[in-house]
């Protein structure tokens, strides 16, 4: 899990283009969107395309959108359980 | 067009000269003889957000202070209208997104690169920078893109349903669309102005903005006291007969001019249509600019910016002299066309005058 977040951490900084920002200086549990990174809806689109095209992951609506992308670990949990998913099926 | 009151209050460029702190006016100019010219860009954390900047590409940052610092020379009044000419749009963009849609087999496209490639990005996003809620567009016709957007402005002035408008012009160069242009001799002829040996011109970028009012101020660079656009030549007329008559319009003779300024790009099939204006001023100042600031769609803006300055400071810039009569520059002629198509004069004045 630890590798799988420090890894969601680098692609959203390079996919994002975020300035002056580090995987380090990204917590584990903080809000992406508002208070912690001030990410936007177009980031949101950007992190979507993210998870299908990498980890071959879709969100499904955008209830489940908010739960998925509050923070790289709820990013990191989503594609652990959705990537087990997939093992057993 | 005859014009009443079409003030120059605000304007800024990001060029390949160092224009955004204007020290080309006081004969700092960068050699442009290499492959093609960038924009010398500013330090831009230091105008805009980091958080909103991150997407933009080169133009787009480009255009956005450029039009900061207009704005702001305007004492900051909100334009009624943002409107920007450009020929190619944002390039950097449209290339990401169309290299995506390839790559990715047109599917799971990243939304960034298309939102910002769209023609009409600049004018949004300078409006979003400055929450400005007035109507936005954006002109793409050829050689006429900037032209069209200065029209435009003028118009809504001149109407009295603004008072002010923020016009803009940018291009910008990439790699795959010089070796393009390169391969259709477009732009990149090389050859020399004629009079001066060694002036070889080639692809230019950048962005430019300028802020008219129809609110005369102490701190206006210049006025636009006529202007008009052909795209070809009327039957049986001569540029010659077209300039006087536009001159006349003004009440002004070809005498009155003190300085003329030249879109000579350095490709003879282009010049030639610039030899009877030579030949018609020949008690001006003729300048030209091209050779500094490089060819491109809205290249002719950067003549605009020049004209009002040389107007504001009454200096006339070295490097841009063919020929020099020693006159006080009050009244300038700004003269473009693209081989024998789309003509431009404006007579751009000074405030006192």
């Amino acid at each position: 899990m630890n590798q799988l977040i420090t890894e969601l951490k680098k692609e959203i900084i390079y996919q994002l283009n975020l300035q002056d920002i580090t995987p380090e200086s990204i917590k584990d549990d903080a809000p992406l969107f508002g208070e912690g990174l001030g990410l936007d809806s177009i980031d949101v689109l950007e992190l979507i395309v993210l998870l299908q095209k990498k980890y071959g992951i879709k969100v499904n609506g955008a209830e489940e959108g908010k739960t998925v992308f509050f923070s790289v670990k709820s990013m990191a949990e989503y594609i652990t359980a959705k990537q087990q998913q997939q093992q057993q099926q | 067009m005859l014009i009443r009151n079409v003030y120059i209050n605000g304007l800024s460029a990001v060029s390949v000269q160092p224009t955004f702190d204007e020290s080309f006016l006081d004969g700092n100019s960068k050699d442009p003889s290499f492959v093609y010219i960038k924009g010398l860009e500013p330090d831009y954390k230091q105008y805009l957000n980091p958080t909103a900047s991150r997407r933009f590409s080169r133009l787009i940052k480009m255009s956005l202070v450029a039009a900061q610092k207009s704005i702001a020379m305007a004492d900051g009044v909100m334009p009624e209208a943002i409107i920007t000419g450009t020929g190619l749009g944002c390039l950097e963009d449209t290339e990401k997104f169309l290299t995506a849609l390839i790559e990715s087999n047109e599917s799971m496209l990243s939304p960034t690169a298309f939102i910002q490639s769209t023609h009409n990005t600049i004018s949004g996003q300078i409006a979003m920078m400055i929450n400005c809620y007035n109507s936005n567009y954006t002109y793409s016709n050829r050689y006429f893109s900037f032209e069209s957007s200065l029209l435009d402005g003028i118009l809504m002035l001149e109407d009295r349903s603004c008072k002010h408008v923020l016009v803009n012009a940018a291009d910008e160069v990439i790699p795959s669309v010089h070796s393009i242009l390169k391969r259709m001799q477009l732009w990149d002829r090389r050859e020399c102005i004629q009079q001066q040996a060694s002036m070889p011109v080639t692809i230019g970028e950048g962005a430019m903005s300028m802020m008219i009012s129809s609110e005369k101020k102490d701190t206006s660079l210049a006025q636009i006291k006529a202007y008009k656009l052909l795209y070809t030549l009327p039957a049986e007329s001569s540029i010659e007969g077209q300039i006087k008559s536009f001159l006349e319009e003004a009440a002004l003779s070809v005498s009155d001019i003190d300085v003329i300024l030249l879109g000579m790009n350095g490709d003879a099939s282009n010049d030639c249509y610039y030899t009877p204006v030579q030949s018609l001023f020949t008690e001006s100042t003729q300048l030209v600019y091209k050779h500094l600031f490089g060819e491109s769609f809205t290249a002719s803006s950067f003549a605009y910016w020049l004209s009002a300055q040389i107007i504001r400071t009454k200096k006339i810039i070295p490097s841009c002299v063919l020929s020099d009569k020693n006159r006080t520059p009050k009244h300038m002629f700004v003269y473009n066309q693209f081989r024998g198509k789309y003509h431009s004069f404006c007579l751009l004045s000074d405030v006192e005058v």
